[in-house]
């Protein structure tokens, strides 16, 4: 008994030093193993039972809507006074049918979705050897850099690009393959299918940002909602693109035959999206994405293991060189994720306030960027701020200046933080 | 218990007594956060209480630390998070 409690309270810490610290990247970077997982099931299921691309796709569509939209009725039961969704993502309230800037982001993020994944099977069936360009999916970090560029208008910190290079380039070194890249398939990688998974990202950070009241619109939702609009469009679109109609009955029949392993493949996939949605909430696009590309690390050890199992669908084929190279890669994604995630400088700022509502400069001083929280106090100031940034460098443009635009803020002084230490 | 009350204890140190302040600020069980400083205050405590008489009573007890100079209290009366709350 005694041993029970200490082990709840153990896991309880546990927890509570995920949320407080470390919530962001454990977000980004599960979502990464995930997605490794994803790979492997894909390649199981590819290769062992539904050979086609096409009916690979239409049949993981179709069999994912309802799997997508049976999770969200099953999310959306209560339990112990709470919907057991609320354990996934605690802003979950239940289900929510999407309408106005919320249903055009979603639509925006399903359409996009949907293009990649259109270019993802013309890709998989058209080109002689797919693996020798797949990888260069790994520099949608690179759109996603600029993507942030253009959101926040300013320029992002030197350890953020320094940091994302290593990640991204990491990446591609640890997934190339010694296949001859076609021009054609890199150009279809780099455009519709990097661009398609750039609008996924992008359209879905649009719509975690909206506001559902007082709080924001919960990662479930998003997922399942944007699922159902790319299956939509894809399973309308794919007859079209191998010029066959019959193909969605049979697909359907296929998707009914492989159910399980096609619905295992899509229950994993939405566990890696909604944690990745998450952390889209947290951070920025291209720190998720590079923290999240992890799983190009996670698959190699996941195939040997596999390997071991089923040695005719996963192998892992490495001479001395691309040994070599992989290693680099790897280490260079580890320093990469490793000083994305401990470049941070903290500090507070303490705020005196003219007559005028404290409550309002609190809401206004959410809105800037690098504030964790606000409090209002009564003492010698009025408002204490805390503040978490990327480098001090960006103090100036991302805080000082924008406070000193707010309005009622009659002087405030900022305090560096040097040495910190947390209750977990 | 669940604690209700969040307050910030702004402190100033005598010199070369921050590294021994910080590690008895840590031992008060209703200490959340510590953190140096460099600037006006040479360390930001913040603190859970469910009443003022249990912040009183760490006032007191932080008084009672070698090196303290002099504390300002403030007690939050409202707090806004960002992110997922």
């Amino acid at each position: 008994m005694l041993l029970r409690k200490k082990w709840l309270r153990e896991r309880y810490k546990l927890l509570v030093i995920l949320r407080r610290r470390h919530l962001f990247y454990v977000l980004s970077i599960f979502s990464g193993v995930l997605s490794a997982v994803v790979v492997a099931l894909d390649i199981w299921i590819s290769a062992t039972m539904i050979q086609n691309p096409a009916f690979f796709g239409l049949s993981l569509f179709f069999i994912g809507t309802i799997l997508h939209i049976s999770l969200l009725l099953l999310l959306s039961i209560d339990f112990k006074e709470r919907r057991i969704g609320e354990f996934i993502d605690p802003l979950f309230r239940g289900i929510i049918i999407p309408k106005g800037e919320l249903l055009k982001y979603l639509f925006l993020a399903g359409l996009s979705n949907a293009i990649a994944s259109i270019s993802y099977f013309v890709i998989i069936a058209e080109l002689p050897d797919p693996s020798a360009v797949i990888p260069f999916t790994n520099l949608i970090t690179g759109y996603l850099l600029i993507g942030d560029l253009l959101i926040e208008k300013e320029r992002p910190a030197i350890i953020e690009i320094q940091s994302i290079f290593m990640v991204v380039f990491g990446a591609l070194l640890v997934n190339l393959s010694g296949g001859e890249i076609d021009l054609i398939g890199l150009i279809l990688v780099l455009g519709p299918l990097n661009l398609g998974s750039f609008g996924y990202i992008f359209f879905q950070k649009k719509a975690r940002s909206l506001k559902n009241g007082t709080s924001y619109y919960d990662s479930i939702n998003l997922r399942v909602w944007s699922l159902i609009f790319t299956s939509a469009i894809f399973i309308v679109t794919m007859p079209l693109i191998v010029r066959s109609i019959s193909i969605i009955v049979e697909s359907f029949k296929v998707a009914l035959r492989f159910y399980l392993p096609l619905a295992l493949d899509m229950l994993v996939t939405f566990f890696a999206y909604v944690l990745y949605i998450r952390a889209l909430g947290l951070g920025k696009m291209s720190i998720v994405n590079a923290l999240s590309s992890i799983s190009v690390v996670i698959s190699i050890p996941l195939t040997i293991i596999l390997s071991i199992f089923i040695p005719s669908i996963y192998f892992l084929q490495i001479d001395l060189v691309t040994l070599l190279i992989k290693l680099i890669g790897i280490i260079l994604m580890f320093i990469g994720i490793v000083s994305l995630s401990l470049s941070e400088v903290t500090a507070y700022i303490f705020i005196k306030v003219r007559k005028r509502k404290s409550m309002d400069i609190l809401k206004e001083l959410l809105r800037i960027d690098g504030i964790e929280y606000a409090s209002a106090t009564a003492g010698r100031y009025d408002l204490i701020v805390r503040v978490r940034l990327r480098t001090l460098g960006k103090a100036y443009e991302k805080i000082v200046d924008k406070l000193s635009k707010i309005n009622g803020i009659e002087d405030f002084i900022w305090l560096s933080t040097l040495k910190e230490w947390e209750r977990i | 218990m669940v604690l209700k009350i969040p307050a910030y204890i702004l402190i100033n140190v005598d010199v070369g007594k921050i590294a021994n302040v910080f590690k008895q600020l840590i031992d008060i069980p209703q200490t959340t956060h510590v953190s140096v400083t460099a600037g006006e205050f040479d360390i930001i405590l913040r603190v859970m209480v469910n009443d003022l008489e249990e912040l009183f009573q760490i006032t007191e007890k932080i008084h009672e630390i070698e090196g303290i100079l002099r504390t300002v209290t403030h007690v939050v009366e409202k707090e806004v998070a960002k992110g997922e709350v």
